[in-house]
């Protein structure tokens, strides 16, 4: 079976629509740069905390621009965007550096570092930044604290653990802008290796620039969906992404002594529940086999 | 000159080697079949046999243009099936039904569907996975599947939560007792119901159900409704069903106390499916049995 038939048989098996583009980072010869596996690969996708990934990238590049100090320190009232990780879990005042807000952002994609990260570093540059960098497919629209006000909007909720309740049942299917790409940020699973093989290359920001943002998108802590997929000897850096069924994480799989591999998997689940660890595992499996089919050894 | 009817007469010869049995073959008297070769001859421009004393045998032409003729003619085969495909879908409507809903539902659905087309309706039994895939790609106006499944592009309407039954070995301590059936006394059986691979999404979610509900079980795969009964009957299974009609000797059917385990559907549609089919479904189905 190709490695695409068994991506798609992946998502099958776990009940829930998926698509997946996976490419080298780097190789040698020719026949690397123009190896992948495609599923759906360029068609819009929901990005919910994937769009954290571009924030990263344009706080890397106003660090090296030298618009910002890293270490900085900034208070983040309580006021903040909710959120069940990080300071958006904190009832005070917190005030770290800017550098530690973004470990924060990506480790455990904490909403309220993440929209105080994206305003520091200037809406309009990150709405500017898949332009910039080529990400056709790709469209910014706001932070976390914006999908979550459309969301009240959609549910008619309180309340944003009252809304996703509501788009838990599953007798009453609801039409959210939060779950179309049609609305807020979206992209392409082609988009996304894109730019992380771009990233990781060290392309889009400084040796220190880029060093840091691997570091903080391998200390990602979650171990259910990419990490799942791969023996304990490949390293995993990614970002998840999760807003009701839509459950998604793109990243960058390394074997020792091999070339790292950039795989973009997102998933909209059948079952609206607020928990569907089949479908978390199914993208480490759909990963697995799409990683597997691009691996060789690096010369 | 009709250029297929004459390629038909040139493959036949090719294959006979002989042109008294074509005639034969294509049932017709051998004179007009030899001046219909000799039509097309002329109208290519090539010799297409040599006639000789030990029989017919193809020109170096002939060979050559026999592949593209046989190709010709199979394609226009083809087009005749393709259109009569379209033909027969402008006057029939193509309902898919899940096939756990038993047929005198199934029956009911497509004949509703296909009058409020004003056509004739064909049925469908078959698995949500390959409804669904049917759906996307056109081989079905509409269905009705389990829900929740992955609805490919297809269009979809609203859920509808059917009530279900349950269906217990007539020896089980638990078939002793009339009224509603506590789903926690079924602990020693196993549930029959439909592969996994037929809806992996409500199976999943069924399974759940139950688990958190205090009952978990394992699955007993069924392709079937008969293969479900069959399970329940020589006493290996229980079984949750939303057809009515389902049973069969040393079977008993009681409602399952504490909150209802519904079993839920939805209408997937096209955008060209005919307007009217998708609420004559759902009015249907929330009509109950």
């Amino acid at each position: 079976m190709s490695a695409a038939a068994q991506v798609r048989a992946a998502f099958r098996d776990a009940g829930v629509r998926g698509w997946l583009h996976a490419r080298p980072v780097t190789g040698d010869g020719p026949r690397w740069a123009s190896a992948d596996v495609a599923v759906g690969a360029d068609v819009p996708v929901v990005m919910a905390s994937v769009y954290k990934l571009l924030v990263l990238v344009a706080y890397c590049r106003a660090v090296d621009a030298g618009e910002l100090d890293p270490r900085e320190p900034a208070t983040v009232r309580p006021d903040r965007t909710p959120g069940p990780t990080g300071i958006s879990a904190l009832a005070d005042p917190v005030t770290m550096s800017w550098r530690d807000l973004v470990t924060s952002m990506i480790t455990v994609s904490d909403n309220a570092a993440a929209d105080v990260v994206h305003a520091r570093v200037g809406r309009e540059r990150v709405a500017a930044l898949p332009a910039e960098l080529g990400l056709p497919g790709t469209r910014i629209r706001g932070g976390t604290a914006d999908v979550f006000a459309d969301l009240l909007a959609d549910t008619g909720a309180d309340d944003v653990a009252a809304a996703f309740a509501v788009l838990a049942d599953n007798d009453v299917p609801v039409q959210v802008r939060a779950l179309s790409p049609a609305f807020g940020s979206s992209t392409t699973a082609t988009d996304m290796t894109r730019l992380l093989a771009r990233l990781w290359r060290g392309e889009l920001a400084s040796p220190d620039g880029t060093a840091f943002a691997r570091r903080v998108l391998g200390g990602q802590i979650w171990p259910h969906r990419l990490r799942s997929g791969f023996p304990a000897a490949a390293a995993v850096a990614g970002k998840t992404g999760t807003v009701g069924a839509v459950r998604s994480e793109v990243g960058v799989v390394t074997y020792p002594g091999e070339h790292p591999v950039a795989v973009a998997v997102f998933t909209h689940a059948a079952r609206s529940d607020a928990a569907v660890p089949r479908a978390d595992a199914a993208i480490g499996v759909a990963a697995r086999a799409a990683v597997n089919a691009l691996r060789a050894p690096a010369v | 000159m009709n250029l297929l009817r004459h390629l038909e007469f040139f493959m036949t010869v090719a294959e006979e080697r002989h042109f008294g049995h074509a005639a034969r073959r294509l049932g017709m008297a051998q004179p007009p079949l030899s001046q219909g070769v000799r039509r097309l001859e002329t109208r290519l421009g090539v010799a297409l046999f040599d006639r000789g004393p030990g029989g017919v045998t193809l020109t170096p032409a002939g060979r050559d243009l026999l592949p593209r003729a046989r190709a010709l003619i199979e394609d226009a085969g083809a087009l005749d099936r393709a259109a009569r495909r379209h033909a027969e879908a402008a006057q029939v409507l193509r309902v898919g039904v899940v096939a756990d809903l038993g047929p005198r539902a199934c029956a009911r659905l497509a004949a509703r569907a296909g009058r409020a087309a004003g056509r004739r309706a064909s049925l469908t039994g078959g698995s949500t996975v390959a409804l669904v895939d049917a759906v996307s790609v056109g081989t079905l106006d509409v269905a009705v599947v389990a829900h929740p499944a992955v609805l490919e592009s297809t269009r979809a309407g609203p859920v509808i939560a059917l009530p279900t039954a349950v269906l217990l070995p007539a020896g089980h301590p638990a078939a002793g007792h009339p009224g509603p059936v506590p789903l926690r006394t079924l602990r020693d059986l196993d549930l029959a119901t439909a592969p996994r691979t037929h809806a992996p999404a409500v199976h999943d979610l069924l399974l759940d159900t139950l688990e958190t509900r205090g009952r978990p079980v394992r699955a007993a795969e069924a392709p079937d409704p008969a293969a479900v009964l069959t399970l329940v009957a020589t006493g290996a299974a229980f079984a949750l069903t939303p057809d009515p009609d389902l049973g069969t000797d040393a079977v008993v059917r009681r409602a399952a106390a504490g909150d209802p385990v519904p079993f839920r559907v939805r209408v997937v549609h096209r955008d060209d499916t005919p307007p009217g089919v998708v609420d004559a479904l759902a009015a249907t189905l929330r009509e109950g049995t």
